[in-house]
């Protein structure tokens, strides 16, 4: 064997000190390509649209939507602030389970601080192995504390300008979030959440997610909802019973909005843009709409209706409508 | 759990190693046999049931064989020589049955959980043609985590057992460990008992070179997974998903690609098992030695999945070309055909058992059953042609050694497998064979200028970084082959330069890798056989 630096034998302490240096070395690094190798533009920030959040005034919101396509699809915060005055943004990303919505929140607590918090629960059930989330868990922590891992796809668009670092966080969605469809296609199928008594438990790691989620709320003095999202594809009685034991457990307040959608007019026939999946806009606006009350009659949020410095909401409230008025529903 | 993924890297690799070099060396081996049955337990859950069986099988019928052996050679002395061929006879009659009944524990396992639907297909079909009303239903059955792989082993560790390689071994711990490292039990390479149980067993000293020359070698093994194999994935998938729409030079990127992925992530993958088992001071078996470089499509066999080739040979070629019934028959050939084919024929006919079940290790399917007879094919008539060829080039004065004779042999040698690559990984051999027609049908050079290499997945940035990304392996490959040894030559560089040469390593796979959004994740190949 030649004589080579690797093959002299160092001490242990050499060893270690150089190994404690390397790793230090490398988050150093880590932490440098975090900064510059990603998106310097809210618009390409998180999923759909939910980087338009870091758009918004700091500490503007009164509350905030988290979930998955459910949530984007199925809450629209224009229809809440004209209803009622309040402010929010859906922040949803494809297929989040718990361990996003914490890191989601825990983002979205950087510049904002609402009294509410709406947990989409369609993310407390993960429709992979308990291994695979286990990875997908690891994976989201790794990409909330170095956004390399997120987004090192972005060196392909890399300019001068990124290595500034400069953030420029201008860009406005004026839905706040919300994925306006006006796609229609009717759901067909049998009734759902039929009374049972059989219990779908949440995995071990959702509910250490979810429970992350309750005592950050707690310590922010936030209240946090868990609602389910009306779904006959992905909703089901079993889950239903597994959440309202935890809601009862900690405390919190569950809405399930599938119990009862004939109450506030849903209709599967017209409401849903892929025969039960996800809500359209037309769904969307109901959900919202009863939400928004159930908000006002159980949480004294004072609201912005008549605040000039929300005047921006009435003028996007207004395109809004405008675009579902008038817009020709798709099938 | 994926060789690649954070939690086998980070987390699994981590915490094994630490505790590997944490307790007494005497107990290390216990650390590795445990985190070999967590990972197993991690990636396959309850089939892990199949692992403990194979185990206990060459375990119980490896000490059967020992006992039988050690009372013959006890005996052997004391029994009267007029009774010694009778009683020899009698041995290795026994010894046979138990070699045969572990095989068949081994491979009756295999058979059934990979082969049951393909037999069943197949008698379905036979039963059609012959208008029997007779139909065997298919069932769904979840494939062990390395079936193919660890049975092979299996059967290694008991022929060598028969066979005086080596002696049957007392430790089951030992056996369990050989079967289930975690290194090689998803994909290989295939290790041989001899040389690794012991290593396995041994508790090995904490090495600094041995853990920097090892996570070197995952490195290099992720860079050749992550950015480059799970990139070309993206158009390779869209061509062969689509083979209808492709003709031309879509489906020579198609073939080209797909080659390029198996390669990269095959040899990336044993190059993060290989790392991984360095870490801890353990050497596998090499199973890849610069394949394009060969002259030939035999001589690829042996710079490719190195360690099956090894295996093939030593418990098919040589089962079958070493038989009693074959020596008979090769010297009935020899006598009857006094030309060169009377000494090729006895060559070629267990090479045709040899690549078909060569083909049907890969899947259980008529197309990788093809895939072995192409390759067997391009072989026998390589052998069987040679004495023409030979004196064709006599007489046309062609120097065999030359260099352009030589670069035209690996011209050839890669487009015949490229050939067979097609073949591999066509959805049917329909296909397989409509797609090699339509590369001369629709053929148009016009696609490397219009854009349309670009509406397959890949954008430009993709291309360049392919582009790089293989010549930094030809590189490598060269460097190599001319006997540098670059971790040697990297460990011989001042800190500054190797950290930065590192730092650029561990980058390069992080920004560039294919993972995150916008990329499906990609499992290994291999491991889903």
């Amino acid at each position: 064997m030649r004589d080579t630096k690797a093959n002299r034998s160092d001490s242990g302490i050499v060893v270690f000190v150089r190994f404690v240096f390397f790793v230090l070395t490398f988050f150093i690094l880590l932490s440098l390509a975090s900064r510059i190798i990603v998106p310097k533009s809210n618009r390409d920030l998180l999923y759909f649209n939910a980087g338009g959040i870091f758009s918004l005034p700091k500490n503007s919101l009164d509350y905030v939507v988290i979930g998955n396509s459910n949530a984007v699809e199925g809450f629209s915060p224009l229809d809440i602030w004209n209803g009622f005055g309040y402010a929010g943004y859906t922040c949803g990303e494809p297929w989040q389970n718990t361990a996003g919505s914490y890191y989601m929140l825990r983002t979205i607590l950087k510049t904002q601080s609402p009294k509410v918090v709406i947990l989409d629960t369609d993310t407390l059930y993960e429709r992979k192995s308990t291994f695979s989330s286990l990875e997908n868990d690891f994976s989201i922590a790794v990409q909330h504390y170095y956004s390399v891992f997120r987004y090192h796809n972005y060196w392909k668009k890399l300019g001068f300008s990124d290595f500034l670092m400069k953030e420029n966080y201008t860009w406005h969605h004026v839905d706040y979030g919300h994925a306006v469809l006006t796609k229609i296609n009717a759901y067909n199928g049998s009734k759902y959440m039929a009374s049972t008594d059989r219990v779908q438990k949440m995995t071990p790691q959702m509910e250490y997610y979810l429970d992350k989620i309750t005592n950050l709320c707690r310590d922010r003095g936030i209240t946090l909802v868990l609602v389910s999202i009306p779904s006959p594809t992905y909703w089901s009685m079993a889950q239903h019973n597994a959440v309202a034991k935890y809601a009862e457990d900690h405390g919190l307040n569950y809405l399930d909005l599938n119990l009862n959608y004939q109450d506030y007019g849903l209709n599967w026939a017209t409401d849903t843009r892929d025969r039960g999946e996800h809500l359209n806009c037309y769904g969307a606006r109901k959900v919202s709409l009863y939400l928004g009350k159930y908000i006002s009659e159980n949480y004294r949020l004072s609201g912005h209706a008549g605040d000039p410095a929300y005047d921006v909401w009435n003028k996007d409230y207004a395109s809004y409508f405008k675009y579902i008025s008038t817009a020709a529903p798709t099938n | 759990m994926a060789y690649n993924s954070y939690l086998y890297i980070v987390v699994f690799l981590g915490l094994t190693l630490l505790l590997y070099y944490a307790v007494p060396k005497r107990f290390r081996w216990i650390i590795l046999l445990l985190a070999s049955w967590v990972f197993y337990y991690l990636s396959s859950g309850n089939l892990i049931i199949y692992l403990l069986i194979s185990t206990a099988s060459v375990y119980i019928c490896g000490l059967w064989l020992g006992r039988i052996i050690e009372s013959y050679e006890n005996a052997k002395a004391s029994v009267p020589r007029e009774e010694r061929k009778a009683f020899s006879d009698r041995t290795a009659r026994r010894k046979k049955l138990v070699v045969f009944l572990a095989l068949l524990v081994n491979f009756g396992l295999l058979a059934f959980l990979k082969y049951s639907n393909f037999f069943a297909d197949n008698a379905n079909t036979i039963s059609k043609l012959l208008n029997l009303n007779v139909l065997i239903r298919s069932r769904r059955i979840t494939l062990p985590l390395g079936i193919s792989f660890y049975t092979l082993m299996a059967a290694s560790y008991i022929i060598d057992v028969y066979r005086g390689k080596c002696r049957a071994d007392k430790n089951p711990a030992r056996i369990a460990l050989f079967l289930s490292f975690f290194p090689h039990i998803v994909e290989g390479p295939f290790g041989r008992y001899d040389h690794l149980a012991g290593q396995l067993y041994e508790g090995h000293p904490f090495s600094y070179r041995e853990l920097t020359f090892g996570a070197q070698l995952i490195i290099w093994g992720l860079f050749k997974k992550i950015v480059i194999a799970d990139r070309v994935n993206i158009v390779v998938k869209n061509i062969f998903a689509n083979p209808q729409a492709y003709s031309g030079l879509f489906v020579i990127l198609g073939v080209l690609f797909f080659t390029l992925q198996i390669y990269a992530e095959f040899s990336g993958a044993m190059d993060i098992v290989t790392g991984s088992a360095q870490m801890f001071g353990i050497s596998l078996a090499k199973n890849f030695e610069r394949p394009f470089f060969s002259r030939s499509v035999a001589e690829f066999w042996r710079r490719w999945h190195m360690t099956l080739g090894a295996w093939l040979r030593d418990y098919i070629l040589y089962s079958v070309s070493l038989s009693k019934w074959f020596m008979k028959l090769s010297k009935f050939i020899k006598s009857r055909l006094r030309s060169g084919a009377g000494k090729t024929l006895p060559t070629i006919i267990p090479l045709f058992l040899v690549w078909l079940f060569c083909g049907l290790w890969h899947g259980a399917s008529w197309k990788y059953v093809l895939y072995g007879m192409y390759y067997y094919a391009i072989m026998a008539a390589g052998m069987l042609f040679e004495p023409l060829f030979s004196r064709l080039c006599s007489a046309l004065r062609i120097n065999r050694e030359g260099r352009l004779f030589r670069a035209l042999q690996l011209v050839r040698t890669f487009i015949l497998v490229n050939i067979g690559m097609l073949i591999f990984r066509a959805p049917q051999t329909g296909t397989a064979f409509s797609m090699l027609r339509s590369v001369f049908t629709g053929f148009n050079l016009g696609v490397l200028t219009n854009g349309a290499l670009l509406k397959l997945g890949m954008d430009i940035h993709d291309y360049y970084v392919i582009a790089v990304g293989c010549v930094i392996m030809l590189v490598v490959s060269l460097l190599q082959e001319k006997g540098v040894s670059l971790r040697e030559r990297i460990a011989e560089k001042n800190i500054a330069v190797r950290w930065c040469i590192y730092f650029a390593a561990i980058f390069a796979v992080i920004i560039f890798g294919a993972y995150g959004a916008g990329y499906n994740p990609v499992d290994f190949i291999y491991a889903q056989f």
